[in-house]
């Protein structure tokens, strides 16, 4: 129709040709630097709001760090936890003689929780309730993760003094995801 | 635009016109004399490259290079006679074989242009192909691309010029080499014009064609016999018009500059004119201004993306040089919480996770670790509350006493069952604790052992 085979085509041809073969080369430059842009603009976009949630996330932890424990992050050593034991005895001023036992436990998954309970069985002879009250306060406020969540008291047999035979369960919960396990 | 360009041709003179669209005028451009020569005149040996040569350098000269525009040429350069077809049936090959019987060469030499006037009458115009085609590749080659060739004769008297009211029989162009007669034949309003030859300079000599054509014989083609009207521009125009006028009836007597208006305008606006731009003269730069576009559009897409393409460059290079910004600054993010730790690229994940983590170590997590873990002062508070709600005046051995999260268990020793009672009235009163009858058992000393349980509510107790 426009006469491509006409003598006077051949005046445009080549700069034709040149023009045709450089919008051919600038469109698919055009298209590589398109896609180039769409990803980067998407990893931009992704990056600005992984910054956002990391600036949140990093207040709340700073503001957790702050929070008393209520569960720990991993099983404690069984000397760790008997330091502890010791060390509110010692505030509690109960003898050495009075511990008579401890019966430690496997941790068990708290149904359906992210958690497991650890408890350990503690025995005790001839406390009075001071004693047992300070020792519970001072073991519990080293470690706010440790909790009593069962104390009973006995009186010892053929005496009739206000000590008493203390047979309490010391546990504390253990983070632990399920997929960790 | 390109179209209202025109190069009038005289025999002397080349006009370059521009029409101003909006003021509806012409505007004389340029006006080049050049030499004229007797073998402009229509013969076999004519050289239309002479002036063409020259005129196209000037006119090159005068307006921009690659213009298009339409070339008017003087009658006097053409054959034109008006033929009658034998049959019916129109044909141009038919016309053309009629009109081979009036000029004096071999119509190969010849282009011609067929203009169908009635039902079996035509004028058909020759003019020499190769003359023109060298003066039209003079103006090609210096980039002057024409359109449409004219003739001034046929622009300036129109069929509806005629049928409007044109009165006069005959039209005299007179230039300052050439007297050119232009004749409508008969009655039919028929556009027959004549044809002029050329002599020297200070001879003008015109014949009426028709009359002459018509009697030469078509055996004898090769030696025309020319009958001539003997004319001289430096004659009297009184006595020249009175010639024709007496020949031919009342005559409209145009000078090279007046006629030069109206072959103007008819030039542009007469789209249907008899155009001789065809065949052997047809333009090899007929498409080129459509090629131009073509191309211009090519360049001006390549320049658009090329400027797109820029453009996109220097967004990719923002969005790298802003993400380069952002990673440092996420990794001042993380150092807050682990400044000991190394830049890691699953610095938010690890934030996160650590997030998760604390906020389930303290009571923050979607399970409370609260509800799980009975604290101690929990327990301690319920040996507060029972020992609280315990009279005071109750003369009470306790034997065994157990807190836990499901309530407490108390057995010991009351001085009688009425203590026994007492003692349970009380703990009931205590919020939060339920206690169910206490099994009791009468000693043979008097004194009541009893066991009692009390269970928390599970609003204050959780389980």
């Amino acid at each position: 129709m426009i006469a491509l085979n006409n003598p006077g085509f051949e005046d445009v041809k080549r700069p034709l040709i040149l023009a045709l073969g450089c919008c051919a080369l600038l469109g698919a430059w055009c298209w590589i630097e398109a896609s180039i842009l769409e990803s980067r603009g998407s990893s931009y976009r992704s990056l600005v709001k992984q910054l956002e949630q990391m600036s949140v996330d990093s207040a709340r932890v700073r503001s957790l760090r702050a929070q008393p424990r209520l569960a720990t992050e991993r099983e404690r050593p069984n000397d760790e936890l008997l330091a502890q034991i010791q060390q509110a005895m010692t505030v509690a001023n109960i003898p050495a003689s009075h511990w008579v036992g401890n019966d430690p436990t496997q941790p068990v998954r708290v149904s359906r929780s992210p958690y497991r309970r650890l408890a350990v069985r503690l025995m005790f002879e001839d406390l009075t309730l001071r004693q047992l009250v300070q020792f519970a306060y001072h073991l519990t406020q080293m470690d706010t993760a440790l909790s009593i969540p069962r104390l009973r008291l006995s009186a010892p047999l053929g005496t009739q003094t206000d000590a008493w035979n203390v047979d309490l369960s010391l546990s504390y919960l253990i983070y632990s995801p399920f997929q960790s396990e | 635009m390109d179209a209202r360009v025109t190069i009038q041709l005289t025999n002397a003179h080349a006009c370059l016109a521009r029409y101003e669209p909006r003021q509806h005028t012409w505007t004389r451009v340029a006006l080049h004399h050049y030499p004229f020569d007797t073998r402009l005149l229509p013969r076999e040996d004519a050289d239309l490259r002479l002036p063409g040569r020259q005129l196209a350098t000037r006119l090159c000269n005068d307006y921009p290079r690659g213009m298009t525009c339409r070339l008017v040429i003087p009658a006097s350069w053409c054959l034109m006679h008006r033929v009658v077809l034998p049959v019916k049936r129109w044909n141009d090959r038919a016309a053309l074989f009629e009109f081979e019987q009036y000029v004096p060469v071999d119509l190969e030499k010849l282009t011609c242009a067929v203009r169908r006037t009635g039902r079996q009458t035509a004028l058909v115009v020759g003019v020499f192909t190769e003359a023109l085609h060298a003066f039209l590749d003079e103006l090609e080659n210096n980039h002057i691309c024409v359109d449409l060739v004219m003739v001034d004769a046929l622009l300036l008297i129109q069929k509806r010029d005629i049928r409007s009211g044109m009165k006069e029989r005959g039209l005299l162009l007179i230039d300052r080499e050439r007297i050119t007669i232009v004749l409508p034949s008969d009655r039919q309003c028929d556009v027959e014009p004549c044809r002029t030859v050329g002599l020297p300079s200070h001879h003008a000599t015109a014949f009426v064609q028709n009359r002459v054509l018509n009697t030469v014989p078509v055996l004898h083609k090769p030696r025309v016999e020319w009958h001539l009207l003997p004319l001289s521009v430096r004659d009297d125009l009184t006595e020249i018009t009175g010639a024709i006028e007496s020949a031919v009836g009342r005559v409209c007597v145009h000078s090279e500059q007046s006629a030069r208006a109206r072959i103007l305008d008819a030039a542009t606006a007469a789209e249907d004119a008899v155009d001789l731009r065809q065949g052997e003269l047809a333009s090899t730069r007929r498409w080129a201004p459509i090629h131009r576009r073509i191309l211009g559009c090519a360049v001006a897409a390549a320049t658009f993306l090329l400027i797109l393409a820029i453009r996109l460059c220097i967004d990719n290079l923002s969005y790298a040089a802003a993400a380069n910004e952002l990673r440092p600054l996420r990794n001042q993010v993380y150092q807050t919480v682990f400044p000991d730790a190394a830049a890691s690229p699953a610095a938010a994940l690890r934030l996160r996770s650590e997030r998760i983590k604390l906020e389930a170590l303290t009571d923050r997590g979607g399970v409370s670790a609260r509800d799980l873990n009975s604290s101690a002062l929990d327990t301690f508070e319920l040996l507060h509350k029972v020992m609280a709600y315990i009279p005071v005046d109750l003369k009470l051995h306790v034997n065994e006493l157990v807190l836990e999260h499901q309530g407490i268990r108390l057995v010991g020793q009351t001085t009688g069952h009425g203590a026994t009672g007492d003692l349970v009235r009380q703990l009931n009163k205590a919020p939060g604790l339920t206690v169910d009858p206490p099994r009791t058992k009468l000693r043979k000393d008097g004194t009541v052992d009893f066991r009692l349980r009390a269970v928390g509510d599970s609003d204050d107790r959780p389980e």
